[in-house]
């Protein structure tokens, strides 16, 4: 398991495959070799209100807001991935793919909202310590979000280690969309091991940013955006 | 326990459709106990019927938390099965570097049948289980440690052992001088045979041990 | 009626099969016995045991099959009753038996019930024919009453005798008591059996504001 970094590719005039299609290109003069395809989907649930402290009495406890995700990633067939977001924490359990028989039975804990579920698919390549996974990102309805990579560079499993030559590799195929700083997930973690549950947590902010965009495309900002902004600015 | 179908989104539930029918997710259960002095008798006799009795039967230490999740959009709910959902999460004490186990048991199935039916679903996690079950809401219930023995005869698993609280002292010093003696096997939704074949083990232990179909519920 | 013959046909033969198997089996142990004696490796005694007590059930579960007929109605009968030795039943049933003659299978060649019995049969059916039907009806009553009294004796002296010997020469190896109380701390939590005094040590966690062992 190495590090991995997702960049979101700006795709300002929503022209989905033709820019993919300039990705595959550009990744092929490098020498990569399509292996495979990928996805990753992330399904959410609202946890529903619980006064966590104050049974007896509603309305005087907390009603903390959670969301529950359930993800899973072709990288790690066998696995399932949940993940409870509330404001200020986040708990990843990596189980085994028979959780998701487990989620019926704790369905009373929340409720499923229409039309949350995001996935990312596309060709893997690999080219020599890289794995590159260039996926376009829709929503269940369909409907087009935008353009996802994924790197992962095997050779090593710090970030403090290895970024520059991420960064190298990044900008050579994807250009000024990718900056100089380490993504803010990873300086966050920089000296630390990382592991499978790193990159979904990776993905599950990435997927979380472009569910909050609306129509207007979203540009490579590498921060998550701020729910209810959108950025309007078209690449000149 | 009826899917709610509403929660799920289509394609889980397909998933689900497909994978209940070869998953094994049904339980056949018989418990019962052995005093602590006719063990050794019991762990032979059961050394010539098990698989493998040429050697020492693998021993487990492992530590069993219960949660329990509550219904909390129904709190003034009352009566059987609105308790909550028990959910027992199991780490082995002599392997740590092993997953933790998180395991669902349902309620016994009405019927006569030789063995005690009940759903079940094992799903080995990380450890950060708790945690994760803690932020779901669950409490923990209670929780203890066993330690024994554990021998297989085919799809049955037979284990032995004893029930500790955390913290090493013996539950109930002075009333329990007993083993758990468990038989189970884990079977699909439609396959009902292996149930004899649990009986057949079961008398052949008689009368050192009598085990029962028991409903801890009703306890 | 084909159908009958080739069912009992093949129920036969794997009866048959069966018997084989667990014949063998209990040569080698007993061959085992004979060469090892004192010596011998206890595990594999064990395993011996356990492949022998799996070949009966088996037969058992064939003679129990549902499609099994029942092998009590069928009756054999001899086609050639010979003295001289046979070569066929020499040879499936390695020179054991060599004539299925009177010396083998007395009773089943029996045409005829013993003098003695014939005799006694005789005397009650002459007796049955004199007989009036008045007191041969009270007779039977009385006959019933009597045996219904000692029934009841019997099977009351057994449950004594079963208690009295359950307490003393069979140590006691489970209690149901045991159990209950084991199988409700597992399942519910449940420390204290009922008219226990309560223990100092109580494990049930309750509070939900209490800082859980299990969080980072």
């Amino acid at each position: 398991m190495g590090v991995t970094v997702l960049q979101t590719f700006p795709d300002a005039f929503r022209y989905g495959y033709k820019e993919v299609e300039k990705l595959h290109t550009r990744i092929a003069h490098l020498g990569a070799q399509p292996n495979g395809v990928f996805q990753v989907d992330c399904d959410t649930y609202y946890m529903n209100q619980q006064n966590s402290q104050f049974n007896d009495i509603p309305g005087s406890g907390s009603t903390v807001n959670k969301k529950l995700h359930i993800l899973h990633n072709t990288e790690t067939p066998a696995s399932t991935y949940a993940i409870i977001e509330s404001p200020g924490k986040q708990v990843t359990l990596c189980a085994d793919l028979m959780f998701d028989l487990l989620l019926p039975r704790l369905s009373h804990m929340y409720t499923a909202k229409k039309n949350l579920k995001v996935e990312t698919k596309g060709t893997r390549f690999t080219v020599s310590d890289f794995i590159v996974k260039i996926g376009s990102v829709s929503m269940s309805s369909g409907q087009y979000k935008g353009i996802l990579v994924e790197v992962e560079y095997l050779a090593c499993s710090v970030p403090a280690l290895c970024w520059p030559i991420l960064r190298e590799f990044l900008q050579s195929f994807m250009g000024f969309c990718v900056s100089s700083q380490p993504p803010p997930y990873l300086q966050a973690r920089f000296q630390q091991v990382q592991g499978p549950q790193d990159t979904m947590q990776q993905y599950l902010e990435k997927f979380n940013e472009f569910r909050e965009s609306s129509a207007y495309p979203v540009t490579g900002s590498l921060s998550a955006s701020q729910p209810g902004t959108t950025s309007t600015s078209t690449p000149s | 326990m009826s899917i709610n179908l509403s929660v799920q989104s289509v394609l889980d539930s397909i998933e689900s459709a497909q994978k209940n029918d070869i998953v094994p997710d049904q339980e056949f259960v018989l418990q019962g106990s052995v005093m602590d002095l006719s063990v050794s008798v019991l762990l032979s006799r059961l050394r010539g019927l098990c698989d493998n009795a040429d050697s020492l039967p693998e021993t487990f230490h492992d530590q069993e938390i219960c949660f329990i999740l509550k219904d909390f959009s129904n709190p003034g709910a009352v009566g059987p099965g609105t308790g909550g959902v028990m959910l027992r999460v199991r780490k082995a004490l002599d392997h740590p570097e092993l997953p933790w186990q998180l395991r669902y048991t349902g309620q016994p199935e009405v019927g006569n049948r030789p063995a005690l039916l009940r759903n079940c679903l094992d799903v080995p996690v990380s450890s950060n289980i708790c945690d994760f079950l803690h932020e779901l809401g669950a409490k923990v219930d209670h929780e203890y440690v066993s330690k024994g023995y554990i021998m297989r005869k085919g799809r049955i698993k037979v284990t032995v052992f004893k029930i500790f609280k955390v913290g090493g002292k013996e539950v109930q010093e002075g009333v329990t001088k007993s083993h758990v003696v468990e038989l189970s096997a884990l079977t699909t939704r439609v396959d009902e045979a292996i149930a004899t074949d649990l009986r057949i083990v079961a008398d052949q232990l008689k009368p050192l041990v009598n085990l029962q179909n028991l409903d801890y519920r009703r306890l | 009626m084909q159908r009958e013959d080739r069912l009992l046909e093949v129920t036969v033969d794997t009866v048959v099969q069966r018997v084989t198997d667990l014949k063998q089996s209990l040569g080698l142990l007993l061959q085992k016995l004979e060469h090892e004696g004192e010596s011998a490796d206890w595990p594999d005694y064990l395993q011996q045991y356990s492949v022998i007590s799996g070949q009966m059930i088996t037969l058992l579960k064939v003679l129990r099959n549902e499609k099994t007929p029942v092998l009590r109605n069928y009756l054999t009968l001899p086609l050639q009753l010979n003295a001289d030795p046979d070569e066929a039943l020499l040879r499936s049933t390695e020179n054991r038996v060599p004539a299925f003659s009177h010396d083998f299978v007395p009773d089943l060649l029996r045409t005829k019930p013993d003098p003695e019995l014939e005799m006694k049969f005789h005397t009650l059916n002459a007796k049955m024919n004199i007989m009036n039907s008045d007191t041969s009806s009270k007779q039977i009553n009385q006959h019933n009453k009597v045996v219904k009294h000692i029934v009841e004796m019997v099977s009351s002296a057994r449950d004594e005798w079963e208690t009295e010997t359950s307490r003393s020469s069979l140590p006691q190896t489970c209690s149901i008591n045991e159990t209950h109380s084991l199988l409700a701390a597992i399942g519910t939590g449940k420390q204290h059996q009922v008219g226990k005094a309560p223990s100092s040590i109580k494990t049930n966690i309750k509070a939900a504001g209490q800082m859980h062992p299990y969080r980072q």
